[in-house]
């Protein structure tokens, strides 16, 4: 792992016991530019993860609890009168950070969902007929409740697509719940020190697109996401978009490794957080479903 | 799969008791016995008999069928001994690849049946097992359906019977380097040493041993003049048996009578050198040679079907016999049949000359009550032309000419026993004649100065009709004639249909013989010539290469079509090292398989990371995997394979 990737994880490690596979995924989504959206019951360090995140990569941010009774302006800020100039001025929500942490994401309404997917899309926000862009970089970390919690509105399956890794925690192993439960560590941001500057990001962010991605590595991408369209399996395919994804999620992984090539162990530590929560399949069938898929699909060589 | 397996066992069976091959009846039972036990494994559900138990019955199976089918005949002892080894591995399998063996080995057992006959039955029949073979062992792959294999089946087959036929009618027939040591056939009419008193030898089988296609001009059609075929002359008796003297390997300078139309024969597979032809002949083909007798033979056994020209010779007249021929052809042993030399010594008193003589004797023959039968008396005598002649008065052919040329020799006329067939069965359709080995016949030839050799059948005048026709369409005979048949469909040939029926049969085999068995290297110029007009000489030698190479072309780029992709050397290495493994990696990726194999070969820890760097290098970056990291693959895989062994 090159150094200050390798730092990174350290650091988050401090926060969030026992869970190295998805520290990486979830930094490896950041350097990928993608947005994350981390799923799981309450309780069990989403928000510490994304708090983490932010600080790590010295990046300003800025929360929101959403709430059934958010409204669109509430994320994205609205136009106020300005009786003093006698116009109307925009005056920015909290969208407008590097960071925004949405917690709860699935309990706000359609309608803001929509307003927040779109601009993460867009990376840039539009009110009454002027465009307003977003900061560089632009990360949205949400998290949310599964989908059978009450009160949730889950997220349409289009929006979800633009959630570039989906990951979720899990129940902490036994002896990371015995630290957590002696542990003193209450404050978040004295724990973790920023490790890079956004220079650095950007740099490590063009790195991974140096990483070599072989014909055979390529052919098992276009293998995995043909078999989603073609076995009849899944209602919702992979999309372009994902293979996309895909390939950058690869490429990123190795570079993390501190390799400048995929191989195709890179796809497969990846493939699950990218294709999961686009297949649209029951929460409690999706592990075994990438599990199956990574089976069945033949490794081209 | 049990099913299958039962199937192979079966066939087997069938190739043991095919009338064809004959093993002795030790061989079959046992082969029979074998085949219910494994019927009784199968239903039980017990597979896979313990070594010892079939090394045991090896070598007593290896003692009753030597015993059985006699250590000379080296030819049906190898396919016995083959099939036997067949069957006690069938018995005992049971891992896959000792049936893949199995079935590998079929191809060659089931075909070692065309060493006995290559009959269009036959044919038809190993056809029938080796797609059974084929069947079966492409279900040895799991998840290979019965229909799914025989679809396949039936369209290679097809393919490959295009390809045979093609390559039958183009190839250039080569002949061959070397020849099989043939069956010892027991069903021919023939043999070089006449005992007529050994019933054993007279022929009861119904099976064919020449075709002739004669000419209208050499042929008189039939019921006029019967058809004598001669093959063996007999010129020595020893007081039981006619024997032939070695004038039969003598070769003449007998001349073709260019006047007469050569006719065309083709003789089955006898084992013996010994052809057939009407009168005095000689014969063009290759590898025919005529001698002294005007009878024709070849240097070498006939152990397959043989298509040859007849021609017939010029017979130039004697007008008297040198001495010492004279005295060759008039000996008789003295002491033997002394009422039968005493009578002919009588005869000659009476007659001015031969043919008087021959009056006399047909007067005695006719008026004495003798009776022509297939299954005469036996004797244990010395004298057994003169118990024949005075007592018990029946027997067939052989009988009479022996006794003819006995009497004939005594007074001092040169005579000698003839071997052959008479008659013949006539396909209108086709326009040829069959002779079955039931036709074989034994007549005399006496010597008459300035006349030469005149044929004598004493058989005639005790059973006129027995010169028309073949024996199978005799009516007096008939009863006694299927008797001695047994089970056969010339035996039931007085049921119309079922003649009817043997008559297609055999026209059909007929065509097979014609055209596919006798396709030789003459009638391939021919047909090419014919294909592509006068000119073809030339050409047919081009177009044989033309159509080889087309056809080579084709299935080059077939099987490029259809080839995958040759995988690299540094997969094939990587695959051959996760074949090691004892879990099933094949669909892990590579690094994970390798940490895997790492965990479970912990002391080749530094070589399997040294290969992953390789293989990464070839597969990830581009660069090459050489001849030195092949090197160090091989050695990793055999060093853990040594490993895994110990």
């Amino acid at each position: 792992m090159s150094h200050p990737i390798k730092e990174i994880t350290q650091q988050l490690s401090h926060i969030i016991f026992g869970k190295e596979q998805q520290i990486k995924l979830a930094v490896c989504c950041l350097l990928c530019r993608g947005h994350l959206l981390i799923e799981d019951l309450p309780g069990m360090g989403k928000t510490t993860l994304s708090h983490g995140l932010a600080d790590v990569l010295g990046l300003s941010y800025q929360r929101v609890q959403f709430t059934s009774d958010l409204l669109p302006a509430d994320v994205i800020g609205s136009a106020i009168f300005d009786s003093d100039k006698h116009k109307f001025t925009f005056h920015a929500g909290p969208i407008f950070s590097q960071v925004l942490l949405g917690d709860e994401i699935n309990r706000a309404s359609p309608k803001t969902q929509s307003a927040l997917l779109e601009a993460m899309e867009e990376r840039q926000v539009t009110v009454d007929g002027v465009s307003h862009p977003l900061p560089e970089p632009f990360f949205v970390i949400a998290t949310q409740n599964p989908i059978h919690q009450a009160g949730t509105h889950p997220l349409p399956e289009s929006q979800l697509d633009r959630f570039f890794m989906r990951i979720s925690l899990g129940y902490p192993s036994e002896d990371a719940e015995r630290k957590l439960i002696l542990g003193i560590k209450q404050n978040i941001s004295s724990q973790v020190n920023k490790v890079i500057d956004i220079e650095e990001l950007f740099s490590l962010q063009a790195q991974a697109g140096q990483v070599k991605l072989a014909q055979s590595v390529l052919d098992y991408i276009l293998a995995l996401v043909k078999y989603t369209r073609e076995s009849g399996l899944f209602t919702d395919p992979l999309s372009p978009r994902a293979s996309i994804a895909l390939g950058h999620g690869a490429r990123t992984w190795a570079l993390m490794d501190g390799r400048d090539y995929a191989t195709h162990d890179d796809v497969q530590a990846v493939f699950g957080s990218i294709a999961a929560h686009r297949l649209n399949i029951p929460c409690h069938l999706q592990e075994q479903a990438i599990s199956d898929i990574l089976h069945e699909v033949v490794i081209p060589l | 799969m049990i099913s299958n397996q039962f199937v192979i066992t079966l066939s087997y069976l069938l190739i043991t008791l095919v009338p064809v091959t004959s093993f002795g009846v030790a061989f079959n039972v046992l082969m029979l016995l074998l085949a219910i036990w494994h019927g009784i494994l199968v239903i039980k559900k017990n597979n896979g008999v313990r070594n010892s138990l079939i090394n045991l019955i090896a070598i007593t199976g290896m003692v009753i069928t030597g015993l059985s089918v006699g250590i000379q005949n080296t030819v049906e002892l190898f396919v016995a001994l083959m099939l036997l080894a067949c069957q006690l591995k069938v018995l005992q399998a049971t891992t896959t690849k000792q049936w893949q063996q199995i079935y590998v080995l079929n191809f060659f057992t089931l075909s070692s049946v065309f060493l006995f006959s290559q009959s269009l039955y036959i044919a038809l029949m190993v056809l029938m097992l080796l797609g059974v073979n084929l069947v079966a062992m492409l279900q040895v792959q799991p998840k290979t359906s019965l229909a799914f294999a025989s679809k396949f089946t039936l369209t290679k087959v097809l393919i490959s019977m295009a390809l045979s036929i093609l390559l039958l009618i183009f190839m250039p027939k080569i002949p061959s380097f070397w020849q099989m040591p043939g069956p010892t056939l027991a069903k021919t009419g023939l043999s070089e040493n006449v005992d007529p008193f050994d019933i054993v030898n007279l022929a009861k089988s119904d099976e064919l041993a020449f075709r002739a296609i004669l000419n209208d001009r050499t042929q008189a059609p039939m019921g006029n003049k019967p058809l004598y075929w001669r093959a063996i002359i007999h010129d020595k008796f020893d007081g039981t048996q006619w024997r032939m003297s070695n004038l039969q390997n003598v070769s003449s300078n007998l001349t073709a009578n260019l006047q007469l139309a050569p006719y065309k024969i083709i003789a089955e597979a006898s084992n013996l050198p010994w052809l057939y032809a009407l009168e005095h002949a000689v014969s063009p083909t290759k590898l025919v040679n005529n001698n002294y007798f005007g009878t024709l033979y070849r240097t070498d056994k006939i152990t397959s079907t043989f298509e040859y020209q007849v021609q017939a010779a010029n017979i130039r007249q004697q007008t008297s016999m040198p001495a010492r021929q004279y005295r060759f052809n008039t000996t008789l042993p003295e002491q033997l049949n002394p009422k039968a030399q005493a009578l002919a010594k009588q005869w000659d008193l009476d007659s001015a000359n031969t043919n008087e003589f021959i009056e006399l004797m047909r007067r005695y023959f006719s008026s004495q009550g003798f009776r022509y039968t297939l299954t005469p008396n036996t004797s244990e005598s010395k004298h057994k032309i003169d118990e024949f002649l005075f007592d018990y008065k029946n027997g067939f052919c052989g009988h009479y000419a022996s006794s003819a040329a006995i009497l004939l020799r005594s007074a001092g006329i040169p005579a000698r026993l003839v071997s052959g067939y008479l008659g013949a069965e006539y396909n209108k359709q086709q326009g040829y004649f069959s002779v079955y080995q039931y036709d074989a016949h034994a007549w005399v030839e006496y010597f008459v100065p300035n006349e030469g050799w005149k044929t004598l059948d004493p058989t005639a005048w005790i059973s006129p009709q027995r010169l028309l026709g073949s024996l199978s369409e005799h009516q007096t005979l008939a009863d006694e004639f299927q008797d001695n048949l047994g089970l056969s469909l010339v035996a039931w040939s007085n049921f119309t249909a079922i003649n009817w029926l043997r008559l297609h049969l055999e026209q059909l085999d007929y065509q097979w013989t014609r055209w596919v068995l006798n396709f030789d290297q003459e009638k391939q110029t021919s047909l090419l010539q014919s294909l592509l007009g006068t000119k073809g000489k030339q050409w047919a030698g081009a177009l044989v290469i033309f159509v080889i190479s087309a056809i080579l072309l084709l299935l080059f780029f077939y099987l490029q079509r259809h080839q995958q992709v040759k995988e690299p050397l540094v997969v094939k290495r990587y695959r051959q090292l996760i074949e090691l493994s004892d879990k099933d990696l094949s669909a892990a990726p590579p690094k994970r398989a390798i940490d895997e194999l790492t965990q479970q070969f912990s002391s080749h820890h530094e070589m399997l990371l040294q290969f992953y760097a390789d293989f990464a290098a070839d597969r990830y970056q581009g660069k090459s995997f050489g001849k030195n990291q092949n090197k160090h693959a091989k050695n990793l895989i055999n060093s853990i394979k040594t490993k895994a062994k110990r």
